[in-house]
């Protein structure tokens, strides 16, 4: 009995280039998914990530004879040239303001998303996952990339290093960071206004 | 290990992913933390309840795909780039054409380049040229703020009018006669000295300067004496003023006339005594 094996991604790029159409469609089919959702998770539009997603695979048929593979794999190539449309995007779009309508049950969500006894008790499912994607988004774009890599898209260190073309170290205190300005975000506010006054110094010039 | 070990790894811990780059033992260590500090041990509860969001995140996005009118965009696309056959001549030709378009292109960016630094090169020598001239202008004697000085000091300093038609003509008064044409130059002057303090040798030194502001550009003749007046005498102080003439007048005085160029009109500086009377008079170009 013969087992098949799936061509590796150079092996389809190759194909690709030599014309192979089916090739092509393989490797998009493959690699599109993660491409999509890591764009949708750094930008929080649907339109901006079929955008990047088109952008990206655009490239590869333009320029894929680039493509090298002693400096890393396909996938971080083309998450890579995402990564890179998301930012540019992004910068582009930066001084256009989403206007958020601010319920006074904000507080209550927040505390119910990190609540320890039952985070997902208070609230449905999809308003947690709502909450906590705007906070992702409100992150700033270095700790968000990580964030989506490591915790979205379930990515090793390594492989997230690889895509952000910096060390794993790099990667893991990102990573650290941005988990904690989430929990700072999604901590209920109530907590702190009903801590006890710690007493603060003060400078006196009197 | 202590609170500030634990917050380094507690990210690993929350994620129970990238384990193996733990150093071994850790993982007891910390957990026998966590049953000493409740702060550490809260701190671990909120990564794992951030963790399990992120769970339920990635569970929720896994049905998301690209819309397949994208898929279908890219194949055509790819189609084009990859499958459309293209005759070996035509390829040909369609590369010549490109070679040709580059070329023109390259060599109209010359032509470009060239035409900006010459017009650099203009800019740049108009500049130095407008900077002597104002330098030129401030550094001269006699005029700018010291003309306008001498011209409120003297006690019969007042603006003149010359009639341009009896220029020619024994003088007239400083006063205009009604029905004549008074010209309104705007490069017209009107200059006086002050006798006490000056004698005529100093105005004929001055003049001059005073009227040509760029001698490079105006060419004056001499003052010549209209006949009428007699010997020029500017002890009383007298008045300088810019007028134009039609060429016939330069005939009066004896200079040759261009017959082509007869109709156009002339710029002459007339001296005027103290009485108002045309003394003196010198053509200007």
């Amino acid at each position: 009995m013969k087992t098949q094996t799936q061509p590796s991604d150079s092996e389809l790029l190759q194909s690709m280039l030599a014309g192979d159409e089916e090739a092509f469609a393989a490797l998009y089919r493959r690699r599109q998914r993660g491409i999509y959702r890591f764009a949708f998770q750094m930008c929080g539009s649907q339109a901006v990530a079929e955008d990047v997603a088109q952008e990206v695979f655009m490239v590869l048929i333009r320029e894929g004879h680039t493509f090298d593979p002693a400096r890393g794999s396909l996938n971080a190539f083309l998450m890579g040239v995402a990564r890179n449309h998301v930012l540019r995007r992004l910068r582009r779009e930066r001084f256009y303001v989403a206007i958020e309508e601010d319920s006074g049950s904000d507080a209550t969500k927040k505390h119910a998303a990190l609540t320890n006894a039952g985070p997902l008790d208070e609230l449905s499912r999809t308003e947690t996952i709502e909450l906590v994607r705007g906070a992702v988004l409100v992150l700033p774009e270095r700790y968000r990339e990580v964030v989506v890599l490591c915790d979205l898209e379930e990515m090793s260190y390594a492989e997230a290093a690889e895509i952000l073309g910096c060390a794993i170290g790099t990667v893991r205190s990102r990573l650290h960071r941005g988990r904690a300005l989430l929990i700072e975000k999604l901590r209920p506010t109530y907590e702190e206004e009903t801590a006890p006054a710690t007493t603060k110094s003060a400078r006196c010039f009197a | 290990m202590n609170c500030q070990s634990f917050e380094g790894i507690v990210s690993e811990l929350a994620r129970d992913r990238d384990s193996d780059q733990m150093q071994p033992n850790l993982r007891e260590r910390a957990l026998v933390h966590l049953d000493e500090c409740a702060a550490c041990a809260r701190r671990l509860q909120d990564e794992r309840a951030l963790t399990r969001c992120f769970l339920e995140m990635t569970r929720d996005m896994r049905s998301l795909t690209v819309p397949t009118r994208v898929e279908e965009q890219l194949l055509k696309t790819f189609r084009q780039t990859f499958s459309v056959p293209v005759s070996s001549p035509a390829r040909a030709m369609n590369r010549q054409k490109s070679e040709v378009r580059s070329q023109r292109s390259e060599i109209r960016g010359r032509r470009n380049r060239w035409i900006m630094a010459a017009a650099a090169v203009l800019l740049i020598v108009t500049g130095i040229a407008g900077l002597r001239r104002y330098v030129g202008r401030q550094s001269e004697p006699g005029t700018g703020g010291s003309e306008n000085a001498v011209a409120q000091t003297s006690p019969k300093a007042s603006p003149s009018t010359v009639n341009v038609g009896t220029t020619n003509s024994p003088a007239k008064p400083d006063k205009e006669l009604p029905g004549t044409v008074r010209r309104t130059n705007p490069h017209r002057r009107a200059r006086s000295f002050t006798t006490a303090s000056n004698t005529s040798r100093q105005v004929l030194a001055t003049t001059p300067a005073a009227i040509t502001r760029d001698p490079n550009r105006e060419v004056a003749t001499h003052f010549m004496p209209l006949g009428y007046a007699g010997p020029i005498n500017l002890q009383d102080g007298g008045q300088l003023v810019r007028v134009e003439l039609s060429r016939s007048a330069m005939l009066n005085m004896g200079l040759p006339v261009n017959m082509d160029r007869y109709g156009e009109r002339v710029k002459a500086d007339v001296l005027l005594g103290a009485d108002g009377l045309a003394r003196a008079i010198r053509f200007v170009q």
